[in-house]
């Protein structure tokens, strides 16, 4: 068995589009960070489920960090945790884009950044 | 010697290319292979399911920066209380990758397979590959209850102690 064959994760890793990997992780960030707001509420998986009228396996799938939001939903569970998930950033500082907004209970150190993504050999 | 458990043979090897501040990722070596169970998953399904491998192998990336959140794995693939799940790569895609998470902070990665029965159990490479994680968590939770060769949890949680290495015979 050869070096490569040894260390295949290694090297598909390493091949992985840094901007792909930044993507897994920043799901996987708001992910985490939709389950700490849950918990601060005091809410179960279920009481979420039922203040958003969703199946409690609807929800599972959102915290499990594979799934793709649109922005209605979102706005809906921002509404539903009452947390502010996505906002308008003026122009003048973040050129009008909408930004997701996750930085008060989750750990800032790990936060992966794109140049982390792009590991070397 | 004797033989003091099954004859599943194996060794836990850190990955520290995975490994990160918010968890440690260890695999299984079994046998004499020199291969892990996670590299040998890669091979194996890299060439018919290279987008999914991809998603599976930055999600292990992920989880080691970001930590092994229950929330991340789909439980109860073994046994109860065993601690074996699985990590799945695209939400309703069926790639499946046998894990032992032991806290936040540590997991082990075995193999896996594409999922196309309904429970692992209807198809002999599920059913090897989660067998295989049952067995490895039942050792080490036999190793881990006789402080066999000092085997053990580091008090951070973070890392196993003691001798890695689980050939099944007492010394």
């Amino acid at each position: 068995m050869n070096t490569n064959e040894k260390r295949a994760s290694v090297r598909r890793l390493q091949n992985i589009d840094p901007q792909k990997r930044l993507a897994i992780s920043r799901r996987m960030q708001l992910a985490a960070y939709l389950d700490e707001c849950r918990v601060a509420k005091g809410w179960s998986q279920k009481d979420l489920a039922e203040a958003l009228g969703k199946h409690p396996s609807e929800i599972s799938k959102w915290l499990s960090g594979t799934h793709n939001f649109n922005m209605e939903t979102l706005w809906l569970l921002g509404d539903a945790l009452g947390v502010d998930l996505v906002t308008m950033s003026p122009p003048e500082r973040r050129t009008g884009k909408m930004v997701l907004l996750m930085n008060k209970t989750i750990d800032k150190h790990s936060e992966m950044t794109l140049s982390e993504c792009s590991i070397s050999n | 010697m004797k033989v003091i458990n099954s004859e599943l043979n194996f060794r836990l090897v850190e990955l520290p290319e995975f490994t990160g501040r918010g968890a440690t990722i260890y695999s299984v070596v079994l046998g004499s292979d020199d291969v892990t169970l996670f590299d040998q998953f890669v091979i194996d399904n890299e060439g018919a399911y290279g987008e999914e491998v991809d998603e599976i192998v930055g999600t292990v990336a992920a989880i080691g920066q970001i930590g092994a959140r229950w929330q991340f794995f789909k439980p109860n693939e073994g046994l109860p209380g065993d601690g074996v799940c699985a990590l799945y790569d695209f939400e309703n895609r069926k790639l499946r990758l046998y894990c032992i998470r032991y806290s936040k902070f540590m997991v082990i990665l075995g193999s896996g397979a594409m999922k196309n029965v309904r429970a692992w159990q209807d198809d002999p490479n599920l059913s090897q590959n989660a067998q295989i994680m049952m067995e490895v968590s039942k050792q080490i939770a036999a190793r881990i209850q006789d402080r066999f060769d000092d085997f053990g949890l580091s008090e951070d949680l973070r890392n196993f102690t003691g001798t890695l290495n689980f050939n099944n015979y007492e010394h």
